[in-house]
Formats: structure tokens, C-alpha cells, sequence
């Protein structure tokens, strides 16, 4: 199995601790990740605020590098697959669009030749899948009552799962022992998009989120975007400031929790970097 | 061709409708000149009397022995002009129309392109008409029986009347009782009345009328025939009761040997679900036939062989028959009318609303059970977890005028969501929130009843709910079920935590109707709906001559206009059958003896058994009362022995003849 | 938004509301039913001036000041809760990426919100180095007091090598430079 990789710009300055997760599980499950060489940014959610093309020809150039690697491309930000998603969606309805962006392309020596654009999640889902992670898990995850939050991007509005109730990573973390939490706000909008810039409207959805994982008794909370895991994992003491309530809960990135839960190190996988520490079931003194 | 051609061409604008894009003036122009035209007219509009007139008096002026009508389709208005030829003396079967409405005007947009078209098909019609040769209509007499199918308000009505009108009607339901939907209704709207009391009477006297054979437990499983003839097979499935013994007293249902509620085999069908029910039931008090039936699927004896049958020994009727199989009916009749109803959208489909989730979200066919003074909690509003709600949220359109779902109005849901939130809060005295998109108050008395519920204190909010959530953000809002709602006449987004939640789905076809709809051969819409003929001047008869529509089988209906509909079937239905003969259209296949090689290809392949070999001959014979002219035969002979009516070979090699030749600029 | 006295049929801008009809995303905005569906999903249509209903609603009735003025857009966080819920399919999401658009362009946006100036500087970074720096962008948008009151925590992250305030750089800039001038004109 051959993907071709792309980190996007956060993974890099943001999140190295994340990707740490992803290169880990990758190895683990014998999957080969091949960055792509020179990759540029997606023009991530500002883009399009300036120009429809723009927003185009960036996540265009990507898949055209994407598709000398591999048919398959594995995008772990789900601002980045939106972008990856929407261009290839696009360039299909619309043929003057794509007559522009491909022509821009061609100008610079790029094929268009549209790929598959993978989630880790249906990385695992589709090419490994749950029996088999199932299996390799020994239900490391027992006694844990996990939140599985998959924000708006993974599922919105195009994936394979329900829009509004996905389940994938719900079977997932069940097939290693986890107890999941239902979670009706688990497609909500944690407001990242503004509380990135500081504002208050954006981080009374954050609260609403974390305070919902604390009401149900949730041990931890997984999610598939790194932007949510910085989101819903950096501001809790802002919001314990601002609303008096204690919402302290750690938040992992999905590759983390499944790297812990098939055996792999806290340190390989960046867990030892998270802001609130997460310690594994069994080793939570008295539980 | 049998004589020489005198032809007339008649091109017609249908007010703007063809005129608006093809020229029909040089239509009618490039017809006078073509060879065996006599005369070319265009005119308004064709089908009007005018229209008629015009043909009849060339048809006496020119000696006309050929007319072609380019116009809309035949479907239309082939019957009109071939009336209007034989008021002149022709054989109907001389005319022929072209269709530059629906083919040509409708679909295509340049005018020049559309004038070519016209000019083509023209030609077409022109060069086959010249084949065409008098024919005469087969008279087959009507078999006097009708057969109505789905035992609801719509079924009943349509059996009623034509039961009075002295017709023997074999009325098939396919649960245990009659009644359907409505039977599990409290009240109707605009009214209020009591449903039951408008109901009850009228299944009664279905049950007692000497005309009607009620088929209850029972379904059609193979329709043979055509317009006045069908030839119809309906099983029925055992219930393990004689039914002329049973008297529906219920000892039997009270002896059985399941004794605590909570552990009944099966969930009730009749109140969908609230409560459970043992194998031998009476499907609700009501219920006609007033006769207990065993379920198979839960019965002890039934399933495993062996039981205390403490049910046997509490009937005192001895009607308990365990031996019942099911039988087949074979039955005769003319017409047959289709009153199989709706059921509504699984709301597990949406859900963003929670049902099946949270306990206390009901749909409103339940919440209708629910305040049923025969239901489960004997009308008594209770929640699932025995609550009493003091608030109840109603929400319209759930899963109707929605692109994902439903595209269509469900038309029945405004006013039933303002008739429960007047029965909810007369029974309860809770707060009702109304949600709704538009309200659809268009009926005899609807308006008025809106308002009266408005002034009853309903709250009415116009805003679609988007989400049911128990996630609550307030202490007022915990143990609530929330809603988030756009009041768009405020302008504002507010936030309703209440006890109960009643959804209003989307009506949909009822189970079964696109298997229904292939077995009596009339066509569905988009939406699985039977379709009407016309949805204007034909909206009860169905595609296929002989089966008539009555009731939501063929689109969303409230009470009235079901019975409208279904008397109206009746109506046609008994006209239909007292003409006592149909005409059928002459178009017949025959076997050319001489070129007929004897290989039986078309004796199989006949649809409708109407191929004989005649093996002295070696030779086939179609037997022209069964042949229905689908054409199976002709198409298929290698030797082309087979030729049909109304469209032999030189007639279709003619047609495409004359439009090739036009399309070249001949 | 309150809108007081007449709204006055000189306030249309035919063209205006053409334009949207004319984007990828605005194309179906006629044939919204006003169901509030949209504004009912919404996770932040209370902090709106417009509902995501009143806006479309403005918009096709081409009150081009209005709409262009709204907060709306620059609230929506593009999560397509509306999207996926519209009964009419209409790209509520869209039409306020294509609304931004017309705002910045005719420099009608909200001043006070801090999306437009941050949009304009991270299309500058991606026209200059293909990649971005998302921090450095976002803290340059804040302006000094923002950034103040994000120093904790900006430390707290850098401690755990979570923070870096390095440029990126694709290899050849002026590829994607090139690229952009082509399609974007700019
Ligand atoms: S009748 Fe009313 S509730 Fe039902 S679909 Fe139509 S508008 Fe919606
Ligand atoms: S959900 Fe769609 S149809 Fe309803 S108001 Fe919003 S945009 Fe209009
Ligand atoms: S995409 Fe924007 S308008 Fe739509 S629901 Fe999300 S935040 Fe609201």
C-alpha cells in the first residue's frame, strides 16, 4: 500500500507531535507514506474569501504532484481534505473552471489526473480494516470512555459517512474496547475557524463541546482534524476563565489513540507533547 | 393502398402552445403540396368543435377518404378526431395523428428547427396514412363484478357505492380488519368529529351488505385480462378461526396462555407499536370482521408444535381451527379500482430528530393512537417513560418539500398537526409550540379551523426545526428534549427545551405499491405514486382501461377529497360496466397462413396466451378475443408472417419513409 | 440587522444578486423556500446581524448594500451543517464564501472583524512563499493587543515544540506566483 503523503502547512510549525502519530501508525500497519515532494498550501479557508481560482489552482497543483506517487492521496487536516475534495468535485462539474485551472497546470508542466483522497481514518477503515485492528488492539482500550468528535470537515459535506451521525471512528475505538460515549454534539462546529483568531463567539461553541464531553463522563476525546485537537485541547484554560466551569479533558488526535491502543509509546507517538496529559487505562492508578 | 388517397391535413396551433414556436402555417403549406394531399389547414385550436366541423365538412366537401392531425399527442385526443370522422362517414381507422406537441414544440427550442420537425413528422403521417384501411371495433361484453383493492376510508366509500348501485363488489384488505389509517384516528379535522363514529358505521355496513364479499387477511397475487375482463387471483392467508363461527367475543384472546404484557410476542400493529400483543389478537375493538386471528410467527402451537391451546378450550364456539391453510380465490370482474393508501416516512431515515433515540419523540400516527380513546392508554396522554408532558413541540414537513427526502407537500400534515395540538392540549393543558414552513390551510372550513386552534394559545412558529438534542446548556434545559429554531417572523433564533416531540413525516406509497402497480399494469410517478391519467380531466382513472385510482394510492389526500376520489372511481367504474360492452381498438395481429414456417417462436412469447398452433396445419392461429395488440408476436416472427393491425409493416416503412424523405429536403 | 423605514426599490442591484447566480455556489439561491432550516442548524446564527435565511432572502432581492455590510459571512465557520439540512440544496456555505468575495472587493466588510484582514494576509503569504505559516498570519492579523494576550499561551506551545514562527517556503515560489497571476489575475 502506496500513498502519496501530504502534511499541508500546520503539520509542520503546529503539530509536529501529530504527524510524529501518523508516520508511527503508518509503519506499524505496513503502510507506505510517501511525502510529496514540494508540496504547497491548500489555501486552507482564507483563500476563497479572495478568489474562487485561486482557491483552485493550490489543492490542483497538489493532487497533480499527488498523482505521480500514487493513486491514493492521505490527508490528515480535514481543512486540507475540504480543499483537496472540493477542487476535485468542482473541476469535474465545471468544465470552465477546469478548463482554466488545467490549463494553468499543463503551462507548468503538471498533469491533471484526479486521485483518491484518503482520511487516516478510511486509511484504516478501507485498507486495513476493523476486524483486523480489532485483533491487533487486545481491547487496549477497556475501561475507557472515549468521545469520538468528528467536527464538520471529515464528513461535511462530502464523505463516506452520515453528514451529521458518522460512526467510523465509533466502530473503530468499540473494536478495541473503548466505551463510547453517545455524544450528540459529535458533528457540531467546535468554532475553530474564529477561535483561531481569538474570538469569543467561536469559543462558546469550544465550551459547549468540552462542557458536553464532561456532562456524559468522558475519559477522552478523539478527533480527526488536528485543527480540533488544537482547538478543543489549548483553550480549556481560557475557558475555565471565562465561564468559571472546569472543562479539562485531554484531546488526542486519532492516530494517536489508535497507536496507543495497538501497543505503541506514548513518546513515539507525541502524546508526551499534549497540553493535558492522557495516560492509558491501565496505568490510571486505581481504575 | 386500397383506394385512391384523398387526404386532408390538419395542423392545429394549440393556442400558443405549437404556434408559439412552430410555424404552422408553412407546416400546412408544405403538406398541400404533397402528393395525395387535397387540402392543408392550420387552425387554433383542432379539438374544439370548430376544429371538428372543419374536418367533417372537407371530409363532405372534398370526398376526403384520409384525415392526419398534427397535433398533441393521441393519447390525448385520437379518440376526439376519430368521433369526429365517423360523423362524416369515415372509418375511424383512416385518421392519424402526428404528434408536434409533446415531440416537437415542447422539446425543442429553435423555431426553424422545430417548423422542420413538424414538416417531417407531417410527411410521416401522410405517407402511412395512405396504407391505413377501414377497421372494425371488437365489441366485448363487461363482466358486471368489480374489484376494489385496500380496505380504508377510500376502499370502503368506492365499495359502498358500487355495492348500492347493485354491483357485486369483492372488496381485498390485506390486514385482519378493515378501516386502515383512518381507523386508528381520535377526531378529524376541521371538524373535530369523532372518527370512529363516522368510521364504525360505514365498515358495518360493508361487512352486512349482501353485495360486498369482504376479503379481509387477504392480497391479489395475479391479475390476468383486460378493460371489462380481468380474471383475478387472491390469496388468503389462514387466521386459524373460522370466521362464520367466530363472534369475536375474545374469551379466546383472554384464555391464551400469555399472561403479563410486558412479554407479548409482538409489537401491535394496529396502535404501531405503543403496546404489544399476544399471537391471537382482535386487531382493535372496532374491527371488522369482529373475528380473532392467530399469528403463526408468535403462537406456540403454531411454531413449535405443542401447548396447553388454553385458547381452544375457552371458545365456546369451537372455532379455533388450527388446520387452516391458506386458499386461493379465483374471480371475474369488469373494473377493478386501486384504494391502497400511504404509510409514512421511516423517520429513522432523519435523524437529526431523534426518533427511535430518545424515547419521548413520537411520529404522529402514534401520537393519533396514543389519544385514541381505544388505544393503549385509553386517550390518556402518557410519555414512553410515563410522564405527562407539559410541553410538546409539533413539527411540520419532516421529510416533506425536501429534496433529500420527499420533494412534494404531504398535504394532509398542516391540518392534522393543528387538530393534535388541539387534542394534545385539551387532554393535557400543555404549552404546544407549532413548527411549521408555510401553513397549508386550503380546504372547505381549514382556514377557519386554523384559526381557532391559533386562538386556542398554540404557539405557532414559522421556522423548520433543524435537530432534536438532549444536550442541554441551561439548568431550565436539563432532562428536556431541546429545539433549535429559526423563528423567522421574529427574525430570531430561539432555543425550547419541552417533554414531547411529535414529528409530522412525509406520506409515502404504501408498502408493496410499485409490485401492486407492475401485477395490475398502471404506471407510478416519480414517487412510487400510481399515476393518474390526467391530472386535470382524467384523475381517477388510471394508464390502464378498466382500473380506477381512489385515495392517497395515488397522491397525498385527506379524508375528503379520498372519498371524493374514491366515489368518483366508483362512478366510473359502474359506468364503465353498465354500457355492458367495451369496444376495443382493432389492432389486432393475424397469421399470413402462406408464410407462417411453422417454428413456434410466437407461441411462447405471447404474453396473453392468445397464440394457438394449429398442428394439423402446422401452422399458428392468434384467437382475436384474447390478442390485446401488444405486438410481442410480429415483432418476433423470423418469416414476418405476422402482421398487425394498425401498424403492418408497409404502414411503419412508410411513416419512416415519408420523415426520412423529409428530413433529406424532398 | 434592523431595518428601518422603506426599503426602497432603488436599493436593488439587479446586478447584484446576477452575479451570485453566476458563482459555483450561488447558483440555486431562487429557489430557497425561507424555511430557516439553515439559520435553525446554525451553531453560530444567534451572533449573526442576518440570519443565513434573511441573508439569502436579501441577497435575491438583490439589497447588495445590506448583505455586503453583513457580519453574516465573516460569522459563518463554514462547518455545512446547513448545507447537508437545506431542503432545497442550496450552498448556503458557498454563497457566504462568494459574499465575502463581493465584501472584499468592494471593501464593504465589517472592519472590526478580523477574518477580511487575516484572508488578505494569508493570500499575500501563500503569493509569496506557496506555503504558510498559519500562526505567524494569525498573530499579524490580531494586531499588538491580540497578540499580547496570546503570548501564554503561544509559550506554553513552543515549549512543547508546538509552536514555530519560521517561514515556510515551497522550492520555487514563483511557480505558484505564476500560477496564481494566471488564474486569480493578481
Ligand atoms: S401539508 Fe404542511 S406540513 Fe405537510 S408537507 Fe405540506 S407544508 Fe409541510
Ligand atoms: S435551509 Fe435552504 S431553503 Fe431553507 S431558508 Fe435556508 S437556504 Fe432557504
Ligand atoms: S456553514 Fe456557516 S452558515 Fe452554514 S451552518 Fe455553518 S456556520 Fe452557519
Amino acid at each position: 500500500m502506496k500513498y502519496a503523503y501530504y502534511p499541508g502547512c500546520t503539520m509542520k510549525t503546529s503539530y509536529p507531535h501529530v504527524e510524529k502519530s501518523i508516520l508511527a501508525l503508518a509503519k506499524h500497519l505496513g503502510v507506505n507514506l510517501q511525502e510529496i515532494e514540494d508540496w504547497n498550501c491548500c489555501g486552507a479557508a482564507e483563500v476563497v474569501n479572495i478568489s474562487m481560482e485561486a482557491s483552485l489552482i493550490l489543492p490542483a497543483r497538489v493532487l497533480s504532484l499527488a498523482s505521480r506517487i500514487s493513486d491514493k492521496v492521505l490527508v490528515p487536516c480535514t481543512e486540507c481534505l475540504y480543499n483537496l475534495k472540493r477542487t476535485l468535485i468542482t473541476l469535474e462539474e465545471r468544465p470552465s473552471l477546469r478548463e482554466k485551472i488545467v490549463g494553468a497546470l499543463e503551462k507548468k508542466g503538471l498533469k491533471w489526473k484526479p486521485v483518491k483522497i484518503y482520511h487516516p481514518i478510511d486509511m484504516v477503515i478501507k485498507d486495513i480494516g476493523v476486524e483486523k485492528i480489532k485483533e491487533m488492539g487486545k481491547e487496549r482500550l477497556k475501561g475507557l470512555r472515549v468521545v469520538p468528535y468528528y467536527g464538520c470537515l471529515l464528513t461535511r459535506p462530502w464523505g463516506d459517512d452520515h453528514p451529521l451521525y458518522p460512526t467510523s471512528m465509533d466502530e473503530i475505538f468499540e473494536a478495541l474496547g473503548a466505551e463510547i460515549v453517545d455524544y450528540p454534539l459529535k458533528t457540531k462546529c467546535c468554532g475553530a475557524a474564529l477561535t483561531a483568531s481569538g474570538d469569543e463567539r467561536g469559543l462558546s461553541l469550544t465550551y459547549h463541546l468540552l462542557r458536553e464531553a464532561k456532562r456524559r463522563k468522558a475519559d477522552v476525546i478523539v478527533v480527526p482534524c488536528t485543527l480540533c485537537q488544537f482547538n478543543l485541547e489549548v483553550f480549556q484554560n481560557r475557558i475555565k476563565e471565562r465561564w468559571g466551569e472546569d472543562v479539562s479533558i485531554p484531546v488526542l488526535y486519532f492516530t494517536q489513540l489508535l497507536g496507543l491502543a495497538l501497543g505503541l509509546g506514548e513518546e513515539e507517538l507525541g502524546v508526551d507533547k499534549l497540553l493535558v496529559p492522557f495516560k492509558m487505562p491501565e496505568r490510571r492508578g486505581g481504575k | 393502398m386500397v383506394d385512391e388517397p384523398r387526404i386532408g391535413v390538419y395542423v392545429c396551433h394549440c393556442g400558443r402552445n405549437i404556434a408559439g414556436v412552430v410555424n404552422v402555417a408553412e407546416v400546412a403549406e408544405y403538406a398541400s403540396k404533397l402528393p395525395g394531399v387535397v387540402v392543408a389547414r392550420d387552425y387554433m385550436f383542432m379539438c374544439s368543435q370548430g376544429g371538428q366541423q372543419l374536418i367533417q365538412d372537407d371530409i363532405r366537401k372534398y370526398r376526403l377518404n384520409r384525415i392526419v392531425v398534427a397535433s398533441c399527442s393521441p393519447n390525448l385526443h385520437e379518440k376526439t378526431f376519430r368521433r369526429a370522422a365517423k360523423g362524416a362517414g369515415l372509418n375511424p381507422y383512416n385518421v392519424h395523428m402526428a404528434n408536434i406537441r409533446e415531440q416537437v414544440a415542447w422539446v425543442t427550442e429553435d423555431p426553424e428547427e422545430a417548423t422542420e420537425k413538424a414538416k417531417a413528422l407531417v410527411r410521416g403521417a401522410v405517407e402511412r396514412v395512405k396504407h391505413h384501411e377501414p377497421l372494425e371495433e371488437k365489441k366485448v361484453p363487461v363482466k358486471d363484478k368489480v374489484l376494489i383493492v385496500g380496505a380504508g376510508i377510500a376502499g370502503i366509500s368506492a365499495a359502498l357505492v358500487c355495492a348500492n348501485a347493485g354491483k357485486t363488489v369483492y372488496l381485498v384488505e390485506k390486514e385482519p380488519s378493515i378501516g386502515g389509517m383512518m381507523a386508528r384516528f381520535d377526531k378529524t379535522f376541521p371538524t373535530l368529529d369523532c372518527a370512529s363514529c363516522i368510521l364504525t358505521p360505514k365498515m358495518n355496513e360493508v361487512a352486512s351488505h349482501p353485495n360486498i364479499k369482504l376479503l379481509t387477511y387477504s392480497e391479489v397475487v395475479d391479475v390476468e385480462g383486460y378493460v371489462g375482463n380481468f380474471k383475478v387471483k387472491i390469496r388468503k392467508k389462514p387466521r386459524y378461526i373460522k370466521e362464520d363461527l367466530c363472534i369475536g367475543c375474545g374469551d379466546c384472546v383472554e384464555a391464551c396462555v400469555f399472561k403479563n404484557p410486558r412479554f407479548y410476542p409482538k409489537p401491535d400493529e394496529w396502535s404501531l407499536g405503543l403496546k404489544r400483543r399476544k399471537p391471537i389478537y382482535i386487531p382493535f375493538p372496532q374491527a371488522v370482521p369482529r373475528v380473532a386471528v392467530i399469528d403463526p410467527e408468535a403462537c406456540v402451537y403454531l411454531k413449535y408444535g405443542k401447548c396447553a391451546q388454553t385458547c381452544v378450550k375457552a371458545c365456546s364456539r369451537n372455532a379455533i381451527d388450527f388446520t387452516q391453510k391458506e386458499e386461493i380465490i379465483d374471480v371475474e370482474v369488469g373494473a377493478i379500482i386501486l384504494a391502497t393508501g400511504y404509510k409514512t416516512l421511516d423517520l429513522r431515515k432523519l435523524p437529526q430528530y431523534g426518533y427511535g433515540k430518545y424515547p419521548n419523540v413520537y411520529s404522529a400516527p402514534e401520537v393519533e393512537v396514543l389519544l385514541n380513546a381505544s388505544g393503549p392508554t385509553g386517550g390518556e396522554v402518557v410519555l414512553r417513560d410515563g410522564r405527562k408532558p407539559e410541553s410538546i413541540a409539533i413539527i411540520h414537513c419532516v421529510g416533506s418539500r425536501d429534496e433529500k427526502y420527499k420533494k412534494y407537500c404531504s398535504r394532509i400534515c398542516c391540518m392534522a398537526a393543528l387538530k393534535l395540538a388541539h387534542l394534545l392540549h385539551e387532554r393535557t393543558g400543555a404549552e404546544i409550540y407549532e413548527f411549521y414552513i408555510d401553513m397549508r390551510a386550503f380546504g372547505k372550513g381549514y382556514e377557519e379551523f386554523y384559526r381557532r386552534v391559533a386562538g386556542e394559545g398554540v404557539h405557532l412558529i414559522r421556522g423548520k426545526v433543524s435537530e432534536i438534542t438532549d444536550a442541554a446548556l441551561t439548568p431550565e434545559e436539563e432532562g428536556k428534549l431541546i429545539v433549535r429554531v429559526e423563528d423567522t417572523l421574529a427574525g430570531a433564533i430561539r432555543r425550547i427545551p419541552v417533554d414531547m416531540v411529535v414529528l409530522m413525516p412525509a406520506l409515502e406509497p404504501a408498502v408493496g405499491s410499485r409490485e401492486l402497480a407492475k401485477l395490475f399494469g398502471v404506471s407510478v410517478d416519480e414517487n412510487s405514486w400510481f399515476m393518474e391519467r390526467h391530472p386535470k380531466l382524467a384523475p381517477v382513472a388510471s394508464l390502464t382501461d378498466g382500473v380506477f385510482l381512489a385515495g392517497c394510492a395515488q397522491g397525498p389526500k385527506d379524508i375528503p377529497d379520498s372519498v371524493m376520489q374514491a366515489e368518483g372511481a366508483a362512478g366510473q367504474a359502474l359506468a364503465l360496466i353498465d354500457k355492458g360492452y367495451v369496444e376495443l381498438e382493432p389492432n389486432i395481429a393475424y397469421v399470413d397462413e402462406e408464410k407462417c414456417s411453422g417454428c413456434r417462436i410466437c407461441v411462447g412469447l405471447c404474453p396473453f396466451g392468445a397464440i394457438e398452433f394449429d398442428e394439423e396445419r402446422g401452422k399458428a392461429r392468434i384467437v382475436e378475443a384474447l390478442c390485446k395488440g401488444c405486438g410481442t408476436c410480429a415483432a418476433s416472427c423470423p418469416s414476418a408472417a405476422i402482421q398487425q393491425n394498425l401498424f403492418k409493416d408497409q404502414q411503419v416503412m412508410a411513416e419512416i419513409k415519408g420523415v426520412l424523405a423529409a428530413m433529406r429536403g424532398g | 440587522m434592523s431595518i428601518v423605514g422603506f426599503l426602497s426599490e432603488k436599493q436593488r442591484d439587479r446586478r447584484f444578486t446576477e452575479q451570485l447566480l453566476s458563482s459555483p455556489e450561488g447558483s440555486k439561491i431562487l429557489e430557497c423556500i425561507q424555511c430557516g432550516t439553515c439559520s435553525s442548524t446554525c451553531p453560530l446564527s444567534h451572533y449573526m446581524d442576518l440570519t443565513p435565511r434573511r441573508l439569502i432572502y436579501l441577497a435575491r432581492e438583490g439589497f447588495k448594500d445590506l448583505v455586503l455590510r453583513s457580519r453574516t459571512p465573516w460569522i459563518c465557520a463554514s462547518c455545512f451543517n446547513c448545507v447537508v439540512l437545506c431542503p432545497a440544496g442550496i450552498d448556503i456555505s458557498g454563497v457566504m464564501h462568494a459574499l465575502r468575495r463581493l465584501a472584499l472587493a468592494e471593501g464593504t466588510y465589517p472592519r472590526d472583524e478580523v477574518i477580511p484582514a487575516l484572508s488578505k494576509s494569508f493570500y499575500d503569504e501563500v503569493f509569496r512563499h506557496g506555503k504558510v505559516n498559519e500562526a505567524k498570519v494569525a498573530l499579524a492579523a490580531k494586531g499588538l493587543r491580540g497578540t499580547l494576550s496570546m503570548m501564554g499561551l503561544g509559550l506554553k506551545l513552543w515549549r512543547k515544540g508546538r509552536m514555530s514562527l519560521s517561514a515556510e517556503k515551497t522550492r520555487s515560489p514563483s511557480e505558484i506566483r505564476e500560477m496564481l497571476r494566471e488564474v486569480a489575475g493578481s
